[in-house]
C-alpha cells in the first residue's frame, strides 16, 4: 500500500516535471494564474493581478501578505504573462519593482529559475502567486486558476 | 499601574514579533554601480571644455527587512562621483521602520527614520540608471546643485494607497528635516568653507492618480527653509553673515504608455524667498521649467529615447536681460535636446549611450558658469554601463 502510494505520487511527479520540462521549450499557448490558495485568487479581474504584480496589492483579503513568484524577465513565458494576463511590457513591471527597491519601500519578487522551480515555490510559500504553461495539469495540486 | 501595564503589552508585543520573526521575515538587497564616461565640447559640466572624463561613477548598496508583512526596516548607502562637479562621499542615502495597515482596498503606512522624498516621478529612486528614465535625469525639474533639498527627509512620512477597478490613487504627507552636505553649499555658494547650512524644516505633499497603465497623473508640493552662516573670513571676503531661504516647489507630472510607446512630461513652478537682513534685502524669483520626454522600445531589450528640457531661473527675466555681470546673460535659461539609447544586455547589466544639446547654463551653478571653457552652448555625450546584484532569502 506504501508501494502503491509512493509509486503513484512518483509517476506524478514524473509527469509535471516532463511537462514543466517540455514547457520551457515551448510557450507559445495560453498562461495559467497559479496561487498557494486557490479560494484567495478564483476571482481575480486582470485589474486586480496587475495590482498584485505591480505590488500595489500587498495582502490578501485574510490579511496574509502576498508573495509574487515570477520567471526572470527574459524569459518567454514571462513575457508572455505581462503581455497576456496584465496587459503590460516586462519592462514596465521591471522599472515598478526598481522603483521600489531603490527607494526602500518594497522588495522584488521572488524569482524562479524555471517553471519547475516556480511550481515548487508556490506550494511551499502560503499566500504565494506565479504561473505556468496552460497544458500544465496543475489542479492535482489545487494551484489552478484559469483566466 | 498603567503605564506597567502598557509596558507589558509592548513587551509582549516586541516579543511577539521576535518569536515570530525567523518564520515569516524576508530580507532581500541590492548592490548596484555604474561607470560612465563623458565628453564635452563648450562647457564644463560634468567633463571639462574638450575633455574625456572617467572619473564618473555610482554607488549603492541597500537592505531590506520585511520583519512580518506589516513591519518593515530599509536602507541605503550611496557613494557618487560626476567628473569634478559632483564628489559625494559614501552616505546613509535612507534608513527607515514602517509600519503598513491593509486596508480592503489598499493600504496605509508610517514611515520614521531618514526616508526619500517622493517627489515627481524620479527623486524617490533618482540614483540608479536602472530606475531612471536616462544617464542624466531631466535638469529643468532634478537639478544637480540643488539636490541635497529635494533628495531625502530625516523625519515622518504618511502614505497611502486606494485601489477601484482599473484605477489607483496614492498620496503622501511628510515633515523632516533635510540634511545638507557641504556639496550642497559648495554649489550654491561656491565655497563649503566660508558658508554653513542649516536645515529648518520641510514639508512635502503628492498625490498620484493611475488609470490603467495608460494614464498617470501625479501633484507634488514641498515647501523648504533652510539658513546660511557665514564665517568670519566670508565677512573679510565682503560676503554675508546669514541668509533665510524659503523655497516652494510646485511639481505636475504626466505619464502615458501605449504599447511600445511611453510619453513623460512635468513642468515645475519654484517660488525661492531669499532674505539677507544685513543688507536689508528680501527678493522672490520664481524660476520654472519642465520636459518631454518620448521613448521607444524598439526590441525587448532595446530603447530609443528623446527629450525636450526647459529652465528659466526668473520668470520675469526669461533673456536675462537683468542679470548682473560677472554672469552672462545665458545663465537665466537653459534649453536642452537630449537623444538617448538603452540597451539591456542582461536582466542585470545595462548599457546607455547619450547626447545633450545644451543652450545656456542656467541648471548649473554660478560658480561653474564664470570658469573659462563655459560657452552659451554646448554638447555633452555620455555613456554609461550599469550593473546590479540582488540576493533575497
Amino acid at each position: 500500500m506504501i508501494f502503491f502510494s509512493f509509486h503513484k505520487h512518483l509517476k506524478g511527479s514524473i509527469g509535471i516535471l516532463a511537462g514543466c520540462l517540455f514547457c520551457m521549450a515551448s510557450v507559445n499557448g495560453a498562461v495559467q494564474v497559479i496561487g498557494h490558495n486557490p479560494t484567495q485568487i478564483g476571482a481575480l479581474s486582470q485589474a486586480e493581478l496587475r495590482a498584485i504584480y505591480s505590488m500595489k496589492r500587498q495582502y490578501w483579503p485574510n490579511g496574509d501578505a502576498i508573495t509574487v513568484v515570477t520567471l526572470a524577465s527574459s524569459n518567454p513565458l514571462h513575457k508572455q504573462f505581462c503581455q497576456q494576463q496584465l496587459g503590460l511590457l516586462p519592462f514596465q513591471l521591471n522599472r515598478e519593482w526598481d522603483r521600489l527597491v531603490f527607494s526602500g519601500t518594497g522588495e522584488p519578487p521572488t524569482e524562479a529559475v524555471s517553471v519547475a522551480d516556480m511550481l515548487h515555490i508556490v506550494q511551499q510559500t502560503k499566500g504565494a502567486i506565479g504561473y505556468l504553461p496552460d497544458h500544465i495539469d496543475a489542479a492535482e495540486l489545487h494551484l489552478i486558476v484559469r483566466f | 499601574m498603567q503605564t506597567a501595564m502598557s509596558i507589558s503589552r509592548w513587551y509582549q508585543l516586541v516579543l511577539a514579533l521576535v518569536i515570530s520573526a525567523p518564520s515569516i521575515a524576508k530580507v532581500s538587497g541590492t548592490f548596484y554601480a555604474a561607470q560612465g564616461v563623458a565628453y564635452n565640447d563648450g562647457g564644463n559640466f560634468i567633463a571639462q571644455d574638450g575633455q574625456l572624463e572617467a572619473n564618473y561613477f555610482e554607488f549603492a548598496a541597500n537592505a531590506n527587512w520585511r520583519l512580518t508583512p506589516r513591519w518593515r526596516l530599509a536602507g541605503q548607502v550611496t557613494r557618487r562621483q560626476l567628473g569634478d562637479f559632483i564628489s559625494e562621499d559614501t552616505a546613509v542615502d535612507y534608513l527607515f521602520g514602517r509600519y503598513q495597515h491593509p486596508l480592503q482596498q489598499g493600504h496605509l503606512s508610517a514611515t520614521i527614520g531618514r526616508f526619500k522624498n517622493d517627489f515627481g516621478w524620479y527623486n524617490a529612486s533618482r540614483d540608479s540608471l536602472f530606475s531612471r528614465p536616462s544617464i542624466l535625469l531631466p535638469s529643468s525639474i532634478y537639478r544637480e546643485w540643488g539636490r541635497d533639498a529635494a533628495l531625502r527627509r530625516d523625519g515622518l512620512l504618511l502614505n497611502g494607497l486606494h485601489y477601484w477597478e482599473q484605477q489607483s490613487l496614492s498620496w503622501t504627507l511628510s515633515y523632516g528635516e533635510v540634511d545638507f552636505s557641504d556639496q550642497f553649499t559648495q554649489s550654491l555658494f561656491g565655497s563649503s568653507r566660508l558658508y554653513q547650512t542649516q536645515s529648518r524644516g520641510a514639508t512635502s505633499a503628492t498625490v498620484h492618480w493611475q488609470y490603467r497603465p495608460w494614464w498617470q497623473l501625479k501633484y507634488s508640493y514641498s515647501h523648504t527653509r533652510f539658513q546660511v552662516q557665514g564665517t568670519p573670513e566670508a565677512l573679510l571676503n565682503g560676503g554675508f553673515s546669514e541668509a533665510s531661504f524659503e523655497v516652494d516647489t510646485h511639481l505636475l507630472s504626466l505619464r502615458s504608455e501605449w504599447q511600445r510607446w511611453q510619453l513623460i512630461a512635468e513642468w515645475q513652478r519654484q517660488p525661492i524667498e531669499q532674505r539677507f537682513p544685513q543688507f536689508g534685502i528680501r527678493v522672490t524669483p520664481v524660476s520654472d521649467g519642465g520636459y518631454i520626454q518620448l521613448r521607444y522600445l524598439v526590441r525587448d531589450q532595446w530603447q530609443l529615447y528623446g527629450r525636450r528640457d526647459l529652465f528659466w531661473s526668473n520668470d520675469n527675466d526669461r533673456n536675462g536681460q537683468q542679470v548682473a555681470a560677472p554672469l552672462p546673460n545665458y545663465s537665466a535659461y537653459a534649453r536642452t535636446w537630449m537623444l538617448g539609447s538603452s540597451w539591456q544586455i542582461t536582466d542585470d547589466w545595462q548599457l546607455s549611450l547619450e547626447w545633450h544639446r545644451l543652450e545656456g547654463a542656467g541648471t548649473l551653478p554660478e560658480w561653474q558658469i564664470v570658469q573659462l571653457g563655459q560657452a552659451p552652448t554646448s554638447n555633452l555625450y555620455l555613456l554609461q554601463l550599469a550593473y546590479r546584484w540582488s540576493w533575497a532569502r
